[in-house]
C-alpha cells in the first residue's frame, strides 16, 4: 500500500490553514485542530500545531492572549492581525496557482480527475 | 486528568524551554495552554506532542519553517589552496557537503542536509571571458550548477544522484570537521615564501627603509605574484594531466 502523503503535503500549507481558521474570529489550539480535522485534513497533533502557532505569532501574523479559566487550565486565544490577513490572501492565491498547476499536470499525465 | 507522567513531561518541557532562553512567564503559560489542550483531547502528552525536549526546541522558534526539510541543516565553512581544492571538494562532497557559495575571502560555505544527505561532485573550470557562456551552455544540461567564483575560476556542483541514483546518498555522514584550512605541500611553500617576503617588507618598514606606500605596494605585489605563480603552476599541472 502506498504511504500516506498527506502529512508531507500539509507541511507546506499548514500555516495557511491555521490562519484560515481565524478569519471569522479568534480561536484556540484545540478548536483549530478540531476545525482542521472537521474539514477533512486529518488529525493535527499538538506537537505539530503549537510550533506553527508560535511561528505565526513571532512573525506578527497572529496575536495571542492568554485567558485564565475559572476551572481547569487557561486557554490562549489567537487572533489574525492585519498583516496576517494580507499574508493569508497573498499566499492562498499562490497556493491555488500551484494547486492548479499540479492538477493540470496530473490530468495531462492520464490520471482521472 | 493529571498524572505523574504529565507532571514529569511538563517539568521536562518547561526546563527545556527555560534552557532555550524562553522567559519564565512565557514557559509557564505555554505549559498551561498545552495542559488545556490535553484536557480536551484526553491524550497523553508524549502521544500528543512528542518527546518533551524536541517539542520544546520546536516551540522555542527552532522548528523548521513550513516547506523546509525537518531538522536543522549543518553548516561548515572551509578553504584550501588551488592545488588542493578539487581533491578536498571531492572528499567533502562524498561526505554530503554542498557548497552554497564562496564568501568574500574565498572560503567554501557549505551546508549538509539532515538525515540522509546527498553526495556532491564538483569541478573547477576557468570561466574568464568568453569561456563562461560556452561552459555554462555545455555543463548546465549535464546537471552542473555554478556554485562559486574565485579569480578566474568557477566552481560547479552536481548531486551525485544525478548520475548514480539513490546510491548517491550518504546514510551516516561523519561529523563536521573541526579543521577549516586544507593546504597542500606546494600551497604551504607558496605561503611560506609570501610570509617571508611580507615579513621582509615589514622589517624594512619598521627600520625606516620603506615608507607606508612602499610597504603597501610590496605586500600587494607579493600577493599578486604569488597568486599568479600558484595559478601558473596549477594551469601547467592541468595541461600535463590533460596530455596524460
Amino acid at each position: 500500500m502506498a504511504a500516506d502523503r498527506r502529512p508531507s503535503w500539509l507541511k507546506g500549507v499548514l500555516d495557511l490553514l491555521v490562519l484560515s481558521c481565524l478569519t471569522d474570529g479568534e480561536s484556540y489550539g484545540y478548536e483549530i485542530a478540531k476545525a482542521l480535522d472537521g474539514a477533512g485534513l486529518g488529525e493535527i497533533k499538538g506537537g505539530t500545531l503549537y510550533p506553527v502557532l508560535n511561528r505565526l505569532e513571532q512573525a506578527g501574523l497572529v496575536e495571542a492572549e492568554f485567558r485564565a479559566a475559572e476551572r481547569g487550565p487557561g486557554r490562549r486565544y489567537y487572533r489574525l492581525t492585519g498583516e496576517g490577513r494580507t499574508y493569508l490572501a497573498a499566499e492562498s492565491e499562490a497556493w491555488s496557482e500551484f494547486h492548479r498547476a499540479v492538477r493540470t499536470q496530473l490530468h495531462a499525465g492520464g490520471t482521472a480527475p | 486528568m493529571t498524572t505523574d507522567a504529565h507532571v514529569a513531561y511538563f517539568t521536562e518541557l518547561t526546563d527545556a524551554l527555560r534552557a532555550a532562553g524562553v522567559p519564565e512567564e512565557q514557559a509557564a503559560r505555554t505549559a498551561e495552554e498545552l495542559r488545556g489542550h490535553l484536557a480536551e483531547t484526553g491524550t497523553a502528552p508524549e502521544e500528543e506532542f512528542g518527546p518533551a525536549e524536541a517539542f520544546a526546541a520546536s516551540l522555542g522558534g527552532l522548528a523548521p519553517a513550513p516547506g523546509e526539510p525537518d531538522g536543522a541543516a549543518e553548516h561548515w565553512t572551509w578553504t584550501a589552496d588551488l592545488f588542493n581544492d578539487r581533491r578536498m571538494l571531492a572528499v567533502h562532497g562524498a561526505q554530503g557537503w554542498e557548497v552554497e557559495g564562496l564568501d568574500g575571502i574565498g572560503r567554501f560555505v557549505c551546508r549538509r542536509a539532515p538525515g540522509v544527505a546527498l553526495t556532491w561532485e564538483y569541478r573547477r573550470e576557468v570561466i574568464a571571458g568568453r569561456r563562461r557562456a560556452r561552459l555554462l551552455d555545455e555543463l548546465t544540461p549535464e546537471g552542473w550548477e555554478l556554485c562559486g567564483e574565485w579569480l578566474v575560476y568557477g566552481y560547479f556542483k552536481r548531486p551525485r544522484a544525478a548520475t548514480a541514483g539513490p546510491e548517491g546518498a550518504v546514510d551516516r555522514p561523519p561529523a563536521a570537521p573541526h579543521r577549516w584550512l586544507f593546504l597542500s605541500r606546494r600551497g604551504k611553500a607558496v605561503l611560506a615564501v609570501w610570509c617571508l617576503l611580507v615579513g621582509g617588507a615589514l622589517t624594512a618598514f619598521f627600520v625606516g627603509a620603506l615608507g607606508s606606500a612602499g610597504l603597501a605596494i610590496a605586500i600587494a605585489l607579493t600577493s599578486a605574484l604569488s597568486a599568479a605563480y600558484t595559478s601558473h603552476l596549477e594551469t601547467a599541472a592541468g595541461r600535463a594531466r590533460n596530455r596524460a
